[in-house]
């Protein structure tokens, strides 16, 4: 949700929009700030688990080596 | 772009001029470096074991590699289709092991879809990790108290950082679906809080 169309869960859906229909008018400003507040808290532990949630290098390179290898194969 | 659209073009037939052929190592090398990080960080999250999620990694790229040799999907939905398979592969893992988290209650299981059990399941490490980050008590009480449909929606986009392609794809659902899924969310989380203040009280 961090395209242009950021926004458009904080939009109140009419009542009979359904679930094919794009939500369209202003922003419930209810849920703008819940919404700042969890943005933030995502980023903040994002960065405290960084180092358990990346790949070690030597994870990385067998992988990569042997998708490369199959890739080559064909 | 949602897997049902991805398995609809495929179904239609019209992936012959567009599917991604993954003669070009160079090519599949660069896909592999953009979205390892990801995909392995969102695995990561959820099983907080480093050798299960080498493993749910490693089949989840190795599964897309095969798709893609067959022709069953575009280099520009690959990332989508990563994210989806991943999803699937955590809650699959979560359903095959039953390992309770000491945050689900072994009643939960007694009934209900097995789907959405294996789902809370899989969610649980990622709530905590995401719970601990949050500053006010209310807030985190509501989260970790929200209904798991809700909790999920909310954890894919904040916690994991999903962008709307991404969140589509693991959600197996469309964008409108997603956005009144995350307007849903929000609300209920919203109406929980204000419990929780009044509790506090």
């Amino acid at each position: 949700m961090r395209t242009e169309n950021r926004y458009l869960y904080l939009v109140r859906p009419e009542e009979d929009s359904g679930l094919e229909v794009v939500p369209d008018g202003p922003l419930d400003v209810e849920l703008v700030g819940l919404d700042s507040d969890l943005a933030a808290a995502g980023r903040q532990a994002r960065v405290a688990l960084q180092g358990r949630t990346q790949p070690t290098r030597y994870y990385t390179l067998q992988l990569r080596a042997r998708l490369l290898e199959r890739v080559s194969a064909t | 772009m949602a897997i049902e659209s991805i398995e609809t073009r495929l179904q239609s037939g019209d992936q012959a001029d567009v599917a991604w052929v993954p003669a070009d190592a160079a090519a599949f090398g660069h896909l592999f470096d953009e979205y390892l990080p990801r995909i392995y960080a969102f695995v990561a999250r959820r099983v907080e074991d480093r050798a299960v999620a080498e493993e749910l990694t490693a089949a989840t790229f190795e599964r897309a590699l095969g798709a893609a040799q067959r022709g069953d999907i575009r280099s520009d939905l690959i990332g989508d289709f990563l994210y989806r398979v991943a999803a699937n592969a955590v809650v699959d893992r979560a359903r095959r092991t039953r390992f309770i988290p000491a945050n689900v209650r072994a009643s939960d299981f007694d009934a209900g879809d097995d789907r959405l059990d294996a789902e809370a399941i899989s969610d649980a490490a990622a709530a905590r990790g995401f719970a601990a980050a949050v500053d006010r008590n209310t807030l985190r009480r509501a989260l970790l108290g929200l209904p798991e449909v809700d909790r999920r929606v909310l954890l894919l986009n904040y916690f994991d950082g999903l962008d709307e392609e991404a969140l589509s794809a693991a959600l197996g659902c469309n964008r409108s679906a997603v956005a009144l899924k995350m307007h849903h969310a929000l609300r209920t989380l919203g109406a929980a809080m204000r419990l929780e203040a009044a509790d506090a009280d």
